[in-house]
């Protein structure tokens, strides 16, 4: 299933409101980890797979890529990244990520922020992202974290005060659709468990070169005391990996 | 009685095998396969084994010695089986003669193996006791050859985490594993047989990314669930569905 609920008008408006929407990239609680895994970007061709608002394809056009692809399945997502930049050297693509089509070693860097917990068939995307990729090249990706996605509910366990007591696991081993509550009413979401994200990444022929678990930069927790939670489990996973010569 | 090796400040490792309440606990609960290792991550450990015919293998934490004797029925040349507790290595010492296999008593942190002396290293639920992972992790990866694997099981992080066991409904049942403390690495008391078993808690990124940045390539990850068969035969392993009990992970040295 390929929901946009992105184009869903209370979606994006919400969407739009949130800080990283407004802001940027400076705004992302796991901007500063992602950042760290990235290569290299000077005269690489580069992929963002689910690119949003196209923060990281300007992101990576700063940082001297010869050229960026972002897709993304929000027709609005892309209106607005589009009227952010008028950047000849990026081009935007309306797309489901699963159905990405491009020709063998057509680029250097892939990235993928907050995107494929979205996407039915991370195999699938692997095989692609594989392919499209010029030998030694690096996947960057983020999704939510398996810890977070596990439940539906996607919510702390509260005590009969309020508070937040803990975070509350279930139906780990339980792969597939999640049917979420994030700012609106059933967002799909699929839930895989890190021993899937990472074998999976193997299997597709990819070596693992970083798995990180980022916790708010220090600035963040100072500027957002609520941000102190977020050490109590992990929301995101961040994965980097290299394509191997071939596919075992 | 620790060596010389142990630093200041540095914990001492924790020997709680040999606590006679402890190994009257833990005996049992072997014995009678009633714990969670046979299940679940014994089948997923043996799973990601390589060949062992030929091989010279070090087992970390070998316990009663089953890895070793197991090893040594497939073929293996040699196992070299260390572990703190007597206790354990006299009951081991006790299961089999093999010339082949060693028992040594040494902590996993005080133990400094031969350089490039072993095809195969593996540790089952014992690295969670370890205090420093990354020195351990580092001593593994210069005990291998090039081209050698290390193999181990721990207790998931997510286990590990806040380790108070599952949140119950009013009638008693699991109703769901809590996680708190996740980015919290260290210590951690926990109750398993007897109070005071030390544990250590770890990330995820800890568990691969020590693996990485030693040199190692990660080959899979495992968070093993009961097979169909187990399932149908012990329905209270249902449970196990819902949070993963145990992480493997199977790395190689480049050759």
């Amino acid at each position: 299933m390929k929901q946009n609920k992105y184009d869903d008008p209370a979606f994006f408006a919400c969407y739009s409101t949130m800080p990283r929407s407004v802001g940027g990239l400076e705004e992302a609680g796991e901007w500063h980890a992602f950042r760290a895994l990235l290569p290299d970007f000077r005269d690489k061709r580069v992929l963002d797979l689910g690119c949003g608002f196209g923060w990281h394809c300007r992101y990576a056009r700063e940082q001297g890529a010869r050229s960026v692809v972002g897709v993304d399945l929000s027709e609005k997502m892309l209106a607005r990244a589009r009227e952010t930049t008028d950047d000849p050297a990026i081009a935007y693509r309306r797309s489901a990520i699963e159905d990405i089509d491009f020709p063998a070693d057509e680029f250097d860097i892939v990235i993928s922020s907050l995107a494929l917990h979205y996407v039915e068939r991370f195999d699938r995307v692997c095989r692609k992202v594989h392919h499209c990729l010029t030998a030694e090249s690096a996947f960057v990706l983020s999704v939510e974290h398996p810890v977070f996605t596990a439940r539906a509910a996607q919510d702390w366990h509260y005590g009969p005060d309020g508070a937040r007591l803990h975070w509350p696991v279930d139906d780990y081993q339980q792969e597939g659709l999640r049917h979420t509550s994030w700012m609106a009413d059933d967002v799909v979401k699929y839930h895989r468990t890190v021993a899937t994200y990472v074998n999976t990444l193997i299997e597709s022929g990819f070596r693992i070169t970083r798995l990180l678990e980022p916790e708010p930069s220090p600035e963040m927790l100072i500027e957002r005391p609520e941000m102190k939670d977020e050490r109590r489990r992990p929301i995101f996973l961040l994965l980097a990996a290299v394509k191997t010569p071939t596919p075992r | 009685m620790r060596s010389s090796s142990t630093s200041p400040g540095r914990p001492v490792p924790q020997n709680i095998y040999d606590d006679t309440a402890f190994f009257a606990g833990y005996k049992a609960l072997r014995q009678n396969d009633t714990g969670l290792n046979g299940a679940l991550e014994m089948p997923a450990l043996r799973r990601l084994l390589p060949d062992l015919k030929g091989r010279h293998i070090l087992d970390l934490g070998c316990g009663f010695g089953d890895f070793a004797r197991f090893a040594r029925e497939r073929g293996a040349a040699s196992v070299m089986a260390i572990d703190v507790s007597r206790r354990m290595l006299e009951e081991a010492a006790r299961l089999t003669d093999d010339p082949a296999i060693t028992y040594l008593r040494s902590s996993i942190e005080d133990y400094a193996p031969d350089r490039q002396a072993f095809d195969l290293v593996v540790s089952s639920l014992a690295l969670h006791y370890v205090a420093d992972y990354a020195t351990a992790v580092r001593r593994v990866f210069g005990a291998l050859k090039p081209g050698g694997r290390f193999v181990f099981s721990v207790e998931h992080p997510i286990c590990t985490a806040n380790p108070v066991g599952w949140v119950l409904d009013e009638s008693g049942r699991p109703h769901h594993w809590p996680v708190d403390h996740y980015l919290q690495e260290g210590r951690r008391d926990t109750r398993w047989f007897v109070d005071g078993v030390i544990k250590y808690h770890r990330t995820l990124q800890t568990y691969v990314d020590t693996l990485i940045s030693a040199g190692f390539r990660i080959e899979h990850l495992g968070e093993p669930m009961p097979t169909a068969e187990a399932l149908a035969s012990r329905p209270a392993l249902r449970s196990e569905c819902r949070r993963p009990a145990f992480l493997l992970l199977a790395a190689m040295r480049p050759a």
